[in-house]
């Protein structure tokens, strides 16, 4: 599974030539369109969730344009989201826009970069005509993102950044990974390199790719990741949502046992940089990829009875199970 | 025309099961039955209402949420569903008459896997009484999956959960022919209630390839009946989403 790291104009680090990286168009609209990091491989999302909550309606030039200077390795075309609040009719607009700026993707974007379609649906049957239609469409594509899905409550079934996803979510998520897989295309899962937890259940649900800006995020919120318990707050004491203070075990892992680069030199830099609490967080983001794929690869079975374990003492334990559970009945229509 | 559903107890458990599983129900009408469903969101269980009534040509889909409010306090309940498809549930609070109406509404459905139903076995025909007891066993929600095996007329009822093994023997009465090993996730297990709510007797059957059925009457008698179908697996089945390949930045 790859694992794409975010980075912005104002990178956490300038060397990664060891990393996936994904950065967005978006940040390249003001200014000089030039990275200020050298990455391994570079992913460039059109930032169309950004441009649509802001109700921007940006040509679609630009933003090839902006993919194209960047010389990405991958591009996401322009999409738009079905946002909440929105009208059945409103979403069909979309939905034709997408498929449209999908095309002209494929028709104007250089060879060397592949496109990587995005899939948004107005009901499971709908999910399966869009595949259809991506496939007919991006004949050089490898990998297919999950946009969002509409379910017949007409609730927005989308994995936005860091917010976890309800059962709801995942089931159309594993519906997603069905489908996508049945055209022959690689899955993409966004935003679920947030957490660790988050990061081995793709794995676990066999995702082909993901990736994450939680660690940059939560860094600049004064938070930084453990590898099995949740994040923890080591800011100012400003923040308003989620403070919870670490542990004396806690502190005594980051003292002794974290090897990360901050950790090893000095852990109280973790309370004075968010650069430092990200580059902690990336180490622990990784540490997590590493580890899953190789449990996954010493047997599923394996993979589970460590990941039971981690789960035990969270409160995703619900998603954990019921993941379990789907990935090892058929559904009742596949007999 | 008007149809009326006149058994109420059966009615009742069925959509307190599809509450259960789902938001929605799905009505319509298959050989000479009319039949109610509702699939659970993974589409690993459906519970069905086989009525022997004629006159549906259509297929309806309801919301379920008001009629398990209702039924908290309604007495004699009478169904009666409307030409146009809307569904009038009746009954007494405190003597006072009062109406719930629920009007279909235009949503993508799956379709019942009725299919599944054509070949089967017979595992054991139990008692409703007892099989209440053994689900109060199971309740705890740490158990995950529920292990049956079946082998010298003794049903083996194993509940597994992270650190937790809960195992039932119960010697069978009646006749097995076939010996089978299979489980089920725990949650639909518990859902067996309000099969065994409905009728005295609950027949369990193994459906070809994997999954059970368990119904309130023998299928093969043309009665009114509740059935929940489980998707099942033996050994080490696995679904196909976990079969990738290797490949890492």
């Amino acid at each position: 599974m790859l694992l794409w790291l975010v980075e912005q104009k104002r990178p956490v680090k300038v060397d990664r030539t060891k990393d996936f990286v994904m950065d967005s168009a978006f940040n390249y609209l003001q200014g000089e369109v030039k990275l200020r990091y050298n990455p391994s491989k570079l992913l460039v999302d059109s930032g169309a969730y950004t441009f649509a909550r802001k109700g921007i309606d940006i040509s679609p030039y630009i933003i090839i344009d902006i993919q194209e200077r960047l010389k990405a390795d991958v591009a996401i075309p322009l999409d738009y989201p079905f946002m909440p609040g929105m009208s059945l009719l409103e979403m069909r607009k979309n939905w034709k826009r997408t498929i449209e700026n999908l095309k002209l993707w494929n028709d104007v974007m250089s060879s060397k970069i592949e496109v990587m379609p995005v899939v948004h649906a107005l009901s499971k049957r709908h999910l399966m005509e869009t595949v259809r239609i991506i496939s007919t469409i991006c004949d050089r594509s490898n990998l297919v993102g999950i946009g969002t899905i509409v379910d017949p409550s007409f609730e927005l079934k989308g994995f936005l950044g860091d917010r976890q996803p309800r059962i709801e979510t995942l089931e159309m998520i594993i519906k997603a990974i069905e489908v996508i897989r049945s055209f022959g295309f690689k899955v993409h899962l966004t935003g679920f390199g947030s957490s660790p937890l988050m990061l081995h259940l793709a794995i676990y649900l066999g995702a082909d790719s993901t990736d994450s800006s939680g660690f940059r995020r939560k860094a600049a919120y004064g938070k930084i990741i453990l590898p099995t318990t949740g994040e923890r707050y080591v800011g100012h004491g400003h923040a308003r949502f989620g403070v919870v203070n670490l542990s004396r075990s806690e502190m005594k892992y980051l003292h002794e046992i974290c090897d990360c680069p901050v950790c090893k030199r000095d852990p109280s830099l973790l309370w004075r940089s968010w650069k430092a609490r990200a580059i902690h967080n990336e180490q622990v983001i990784k540490k997590t990829w590493k580890l899953g794929l190789k449990l996954r690869n010493r047997g599923l079975d394996v993979y589970e009875q460590y990941l039971d374990s981690i789960f035990a003492r969270s409160s995703l334990k619900h998603l954990w199970r019921y993941v379990k559970i789907r990935a090892k009945y058929k559904r009742l229509t596949d007999f | 025309m008007t149809i009326i559903f006149q058994n109420s107890t059966l009615m009742v458990n069925a959509i307190s099961l599809f509450a259960s599983l789902s938001p929605f129900m799905k009505l319509y009408s298959s050989e000479g039955k009319v039949i109610f469903y509702s699939l659970d969101r993974g589409e690993l269980a459906c519970g069905i209402l086989e009525l022997n009534l004629q006159g549906i040509k259509q297929s309806y889909v309801y919301k379920i949420s008001p009629l398990v409010t209702v039924f908290k306090n309604l007495k004699e309940i009478v169904f009666h569903l409307e030409n146009d498809g809307t569904l009038l549930v009746s009954g007494k609070i405190r003597g006072r008459n009062v109406i719930t109406k629920l009007e279909p509404i235009e949503v993508e459905y799956p379709l019942a896997p009725l299919s599944l139903l054509k070949d089967y076995h017979l595992i054991t025909v139990a008692d409703s009484s007892d099989v209440l007891k053994i689900l109060n066993l199971f309740k705890t929600k740490d158990i995950e999956e529920i292990a049956f095996c079946i082998k010298n007329c003794t049903l083996e009822i194993e509940g597994i959960g992270y650190g937790i093994k809960l195992l039932c023997k119960i010697p069978l009465k009646n006749a097995v022919i076939r010996s089978s090993k299979f489980m089920i996730p725990s949650p639909y297990f518990r859902l067996m209630n309000f099969i065994s709510k409905s009728s005295q007797k609950l027949y369990v059957y193994k459906l070809h390839e994997g999954p059970i059925l368990i119904s309130s009457e023998s299928v093969k008698v043309k009665k009114d009946k509740l059935l929940l179908i489980v998707s099942a697996r033996e050994g080490e089945q696995r679904n196909p989403i976990r079969d990738i390949k290797e490949e890492s930045s």
